[in-house]
């Protein structure tokens, strides 16, 4: 919100401190100035003058020459247009060298023939009216040569203030005067709100109000007045809606708004001959009954939307928008002035359908003071009898005094009931680790009109005034006075607790460990937002009922690229690595961590396969199984993602290398083994084509870590790598594993092998040629079953051959066999013994063909 | 047979071949390797060498000069061991200066290693910071739901229904699913801890966050850190206390902290809390817009509506909670400037981070 210093400054006549200083008391009060403006707006030699001659421009009828004294030794010679410029009048003088608004530059010119030092503003000329007749006249004692912002109050500080949503009532100059005032302990001086004059009619006579929802309106108030002035209003008025942020339209509607900005008091005026059957009232619309607002825009109602009516239908969206229908013209003279109080629920509900977000909605929703509805209205037209007397003894013609009726139609039911709240000194001391004692307390609570109603030893029981909806319990009050003593007046200490173990956070550290692990193999970490759409879905080739294609919808996406929360991954993955390819990376790994989001309320597993069954299953450190069964599954998941090529050419002979499954392979295995999975105790299986469609079924594999499933890895299937915009020979190379499973399947400590070998062993080599169908972990499932092993410590496949002289088929594989004994050195004779019986194992157990 | 010849005879020619000997090793100079001497060797006391030449002389010398020769002949062999193996020692000097001499490598050329290593995110090097320091001072780490009621997320933190506070936050929400909506805060693991846990509780819960809001300076999804303590007796100046130690370590101590008012549903009294400008320390910048203070988080007294919700009793416990942008605090850590680059998943500008701070 937009405020005035001026403005403020009325309400606190003590008020001398600086403009960044009140910034800084506001925002120490909890009222944030998050920007300090200063309002001049004319800048340069703009001075006070007075014409002491004016004469017909020798060469055009329309002209004046003026002679005009500005306090210099010798007057200016100006020529002038206007029809007003007159001999005594003061004006104003935009001297040689001085800017006007939309950067208008005072030069010596020749007008017609005469030179002219200078020029005669009028407020359009001046930025202070978008039209304006004639120049300006200045009092009569107005100082001849002084700085016109001082002589016309131009002179401003705007302060923008961010108002919480609880502090409806800080949404108003009063509001805010108040919470200065009393942090700084001044006085707060309100303004008059009873008008001088009473007509001698009664509002009665010119309305009736009708309230016919009265849960949803406490209050409605009307006044009528006659013989209202829709000019132009006051120029200081003027000023102070613009800095205010709002544009002067009329004296009855600039009026209206400004009385709100005074007090956060939405008002409405009608024109009372609009209003058709002398009558007023509240009730619900009806379904589809149309309404114009003053926006121009015809709006269908709903029985969810409050309407002020008359005798016709609808008149205005209450507490939003009034109708276009009974809007104050140019010609009206008689009004009549609605004050009232709308449900705050109510006027939000309409106010967000209809997206017409109002100064009076915006007001309403906060919550306004229900008790003042009354002085609002009386506020409305003394200050309307102010300016229209003002306009009038400024010789504006056909203005005068209002006639105001001499009393209000307050159709006020239900009185708002008292609230007190009780404060305790000790629990006040509690929160604020310092005695704040009751006289303290009660005066800080009172400079906010807080007033103590008793208090005994120790405890005081408070009244809550109207306009602080926000003020409900103990903490409220205590609140009160820790911000308006200041925060800062609070201590640092640290609390004084029982040591207690915490609960075991060991899986989200285990989170961090792998982070570590991905990085330090290579990948880098991206976040990306988990979102999707239909598309990826299909992108990913998942049958209909793939657990993926569960996913969880957004009511209100962004976009619909992005509606969907992901299932997997992989999509946002691809994307990025896309993206930075198409910049001219080259070799990019990246990895993230994040969640699966799977819509699979109340169903379990059922037919889905083994490795799929997690996604049924709520993540164990996620959810605390309050109200399981109405949730979104979600799992902890690490992705990566791997593009060509995995080596680059480089100057020792090295040749480019493609990024391969083995490449993948390699660097899984090294994730693995610094998180305790060392090789041997991770294993790859062929995966199942259904569960994971967006795999290439010849390049990729399930890993088990420990013998239970992770994830899966390989190379993505040709046709996700084109729908991902990766060329045919350029399809990335891919993993997903489970956090949680991966947390699960940790290597045990108690499983580690305790053997640190201290006596060299000895290895020997063997080469055998079998089918080329034959895999390599067939063979090292046979080796791993070889009963009779006692020495035997590691196996390592180091050739496969096929071609010449291997006949067609079949292929030769050599491994190594490595012989070590924890106690001593290892005689020829143990080693070829056991080599001997584990070459006939292998022989009895694969279809194989020794090699010579 | 022919006569034997005297002592002396022989050892003269035991004498010339020390002459011998020192003319080749004047005439070798310095720069000689270890072939060279192995020839020395065989030239002198090899098969067919001075010395066993000399030994065949020995059946001249008269027999009872016989054993004063041999002395002569022995003295001649080790003095002749002792100058080889000195020279073997040069020669090995020599021979691994020209090898050092003769290895010269371009050390700019670039290494072929297959992959270098990765980095961590930003914002996970924030995260892992500011737990350090919070495990540090005893707090718990905990996680919780993206996908959560409004419960968790609004009701039990005191959002009323239908009240503008839920405007504060424009929330993402399920279709298809009542009362269900991405967290819009890290403070729902609040609730969803305190029904775990009983006090004494010092928690925090970092994670991400949604909000339907996308401009330069909000993304959909972001980051927070939310953390808070409850006992029988904490204060908001213990508030004040944990909130500028774990600053201080995150930003250094020569940046001050301020606390002002303001407003969270579920905090009561609430504030902000204000780091002064991590780029001018407080005298006022383009980053800062001039105040000299950078917004980082919000926090206060858990309001005794929000203990009810979980039902503990308000009366005995109070506690503060708090809740910091990870994001936010990371880009003024690392000096970032646009919010987007951090989501963008740009290799080469991730990659500049380190793993290990």
């Amino acid at each position: 919100m937009k405020i005035s210093l001026q403005w403020l400054r009325d309400y606190i006549p003590s008020l001398n401190i600086s403009p960044t200083d009140v910034a800084q008391h506001l925002t120490s009060v909890g009222l944030e100035v998050e920007h300090i403006e200063t309002v001049a707006p004319l800048t340069g030699k703009v001075m006070v003058g007075q014409i002491l001659t004016a004469e017909k421009h020798p060469q055009a009828d329309s002209l004046q020459l003026c002679s005009v004294d500005i306090g210099a030794a010798e007057p200016l010679s100006i020529v002038c247009g206007a029809k007003n410029a007159r001999k005594g009048l003061k004006v104003v003088v935009a001297t040689v060298g001085s800017t006007l608004p939309k950067d208008f530059k005072i030069k010596e010119a020749k007008i017609r023939g005469v030179a002219s030092f200078g020029m005669l503003c009028s407020e359009e000329e001046l930025g202070l009216a978008e039209s304006s007749e004639g120049i300006i006249e200045l009092p009569v004692d107005a100082k001849i040569g002084a700085d016109v912002n001082e002589v016309l109050n131009l002179r401003d500080t705007v302060l923008t203030l961010g108002v919480t949503p609880n502090r409806g009532d800080c949404l108003s100059v009063i509001g805010v005067a108040r919470e200065l005032a009393a942090k700084l302990q001044c006085a707060l001086a309100l303004p008059e709100y009873k008008p001088k004059q009473l007509g001698t009619f009664s509002s009665s006579d010119r309305i009736t109000v009708v309230n016919e929802a009265k849960e949803e309106c406490g209050r409605f108030a009307a006044l009528a007045i006659d013989q209202v002035a829709t000019q132009t209003s006051p120029l200081w008025l003027r000023q102070r809606l613009i800095h205010s942020g709002m544009r002067p339209l009329n004296l009855i509607v600039d009026i209206a708004n400004y009385v709100m900005l005074e007090t956060g008091q939405p008002i409405h005026t009608y024109d009372a001959r609009d209003l058709s059957g002398k009558k007023i009232g509240v009730r619900r619309a009806t379904a589809k009954e149309p309404l114009t607002t003053l926006d121009g825009q015809e709006r269908q109602l709903t029985p969810d939307d409050l309407v002020i009516f008359d005798g016709k239908g609808p008149v205005g969206l209450a507490g939003v928008m009034g109708g276009a229908n009974s809007e104050v013209k140019n010609d009206t003279t008689s009004i009549i002035v609605e004050v009232a109080h709308f449900s705050a629920s109510r006027v939000r509900k309409t106010a967000k359908r209809f997206a017409l977000h109002s100064e009076a909605s915006h007001r309403f929703e906060r919550g306004v003071d229900i008790q003042r509805v009354d002085q609002v209205a009386w506020r409305v037209a003394r200050l309307l009898e102010q300016c229209q007397v003002e306009l009038a003894a400024a010789g504006v013609a056909n203005v005068k005094a209002p006639q105001i009726a001499k009393d209000l139609v307050d159709v006020y039911p239900e009185k708002l009931r008292e609230h007190r709240v009780a404060l305790r000194t000790e629990r006040l001391k509690q929160f604020l680790r310092h005695t704040v004692d009751q006289v303290e307390s009660s005066n800080i609570l009172q400079r906010l009109g807080i007033e103590c109603l008793d208090r005994t030893d120790g405890r005081a029981v408070y009244q809550i005034p109207s306009w602080r909806h926000d003020l409900e319990r103990e903490v409220d009050l205590i609140e009160e006075i820790a911000r308006i003593r200041g925060y800062d007046k609070i201590s640092h200490t640290m609390p004084l607790m029982e040591i207690a173990p915490n609960p075991e956070d060991s899986i989200i550290e285990f989170t961090d460990d792998v982070k570590v692990a991905a990085a330090v193999v290579g990948f880098t970490e991206v976040v990306n937002f988990p979102f999707m759409h239909a598309g990826d879905l299909d992108h990913l080739r998942l049958g209909k009922e793939h657990p993926y294609r569960k996913s969880v919808r957004i009511a209100n996406p962004l976009a619909e690229q992005d509606s969907l929360l992901v299932t997997s991954l992989l999509p946002p993955l691809l994307k990025a690595a896309e993206r930075n390819i198409r910049v001219g990376d080259t070799g990019v790994a990246l990895f993230e961590v994040g969640r699966r989001f799977l819509d699979v309320q109340g169903q379990t597993p059922g037919q889905a396969a083994p490795e799929l069954a997690h996604c049924y299953l709520f993540g164990r450190h996620i959810s605390d199984n309050a109200r399981e069964d109405k949730r979104v599954v979600e799992r902890q998941i690490v992705a990566g993602v791997m593009t060509s090529p995995a080596v680059n050419k480089a100057w020792n002979n090295t040749a480019e290398e493609a990024t391969s499954f083995y490449h993948m392979k390699a660097t899984l295995e090294s994730l693995a083994s610094a998180l305790g999975i060392t090789r041997n105790k991770m294993t790859v299986h062929p995966i199942n084509e259904t569960s994971h469609p967006w795999l290439h079924p010849g390049a990729s594999a399930m890993v088990s870590w420990n013998g239970h499933h992770v994830g899966t890895f390989g190379e993505i299937h040709p046709e996700t790598a084109k729908a991902y915009g990766f060329a045919t020979n350029q399809a990335p190379v891919v993993f997903e594993f489970d956090l949680e499973l991966m947390f699960l399947s940790r290597t045990a400590l108690k499983d580690l092998s305790l053997t640190a070998h201290k006596f060299p062993g000895s290895s020997r080599d063997l080469a055998f040629i079998a089918d080329t169908e034959l895999r390599h972990d067939q063979v090292m499932a046979v080796i791993n079953s070889f009963a009779k092993r006692k020495y035997l410590s590691r196996s390592q496949l180091f050739d496969i051959y096929t071609g010449q002289p291997i006949a067609a088929g079949k292929k030769s594989m050599a491994y190594a066999f490595f012989f070590q004994s924890p106690d001593k050195t290892l005689t020829d004779k143990e080693v070829d013994d056991e080599f001997q019986a584990l070459t006939n194992w292998l022989k009895s157990n694969l279809t194989i063909e020794l090699r010579a | 047979m022919t006569d034997q010849s005297p002592l002396a005879t022989f050892e003269q020619e035991e004498q010339k071949v020390r002459s011998d000997f020192n003319h080749t090793l004047q005439a070798l100079g310095q720069s000689f390797d270890t072939r060279v001497v192995e020839n020395l060797k065989v030239q002198f006391l090899g098969k067919k060498g001075s010395v066993t030449k000399l030994m065949e002389q020995l059946r001249n010398v008269d027999k009872d000069m016989r054993p004063a020769a041999g002395k002569v002949v022995n003295e001649l062999r080790q003095w002749l061991d002792a100058q080889l193996s000195e020279l073997k020692q040069k020669a090995e000097t020599f021979e691994l200066q020209q090898s050092l001499a003769s290895k010269k490598l371009d050390i700019s050329l670039p290494t072929t290693h297959m992959r270098q290593s990765g980095s961590l995110h930003p914002v996970t090097l924030m995260r892992r910071l500011l737990l350090k320091e919070f495990r540090k001072l005893g707090f718990a780490v905990w996680d919780g739901p993206e996908v959560d009621l409004e419960f968790y997320n609004f009701s039990a933190l005191n959002f009323k229904d239908d009240h503008p506070a839920r405007d504060m936050q424009d929330t993402f929400f399920i279709e298809g699913k009542e009362q269900t909506v991405l967290r819009t805060h890290t403070s729902n693991i609040q609730i969803h801890a305190m029904l775990n846990l009983k006090p004494p509780m010092r928690v925090v819960a970092p994670g991400r966050t949604f909000r339907c809001d996308s401009d330069p300076t909000h993304t959909p999804m972001f980051h927070q850190i939310e953390g808070f303590v409850v006992d029988q007796n904490i204060s908001m100046a213990d508030m004040k206390g944990i909130i500028d130690t774990f600053l201080r370590a995150i930003y250094g101590s020569h940046l001050a902290t301020r606390l002002r008012p303001s407003f969270f549903p579920f905090v009561e009294p609430g504030g902000e809390v204000d780091l002064q400008c991590v780029r001018c320390s407080g005298a006022g910048c383009r980053l800062c817009k001039q105040t000299g203070w950078l917004e980082i988080g919000g926090l206060g007294m858990i309001h005794p509506n929000v203990f009810e919700a979980v039902d503990l009793n308000s009366e005995n416990y109070t506690g503060f909670a708090f809740g910091f942008g990870i994001d936010r605090m990371a880009m003024l850590k690392f000096g970032l400037d646009d919010l987007r680059t951090l989501f963008e998943g740009n290799r080469q500008f991730l990659s500049q981070f380190p793993i290990h701070l």
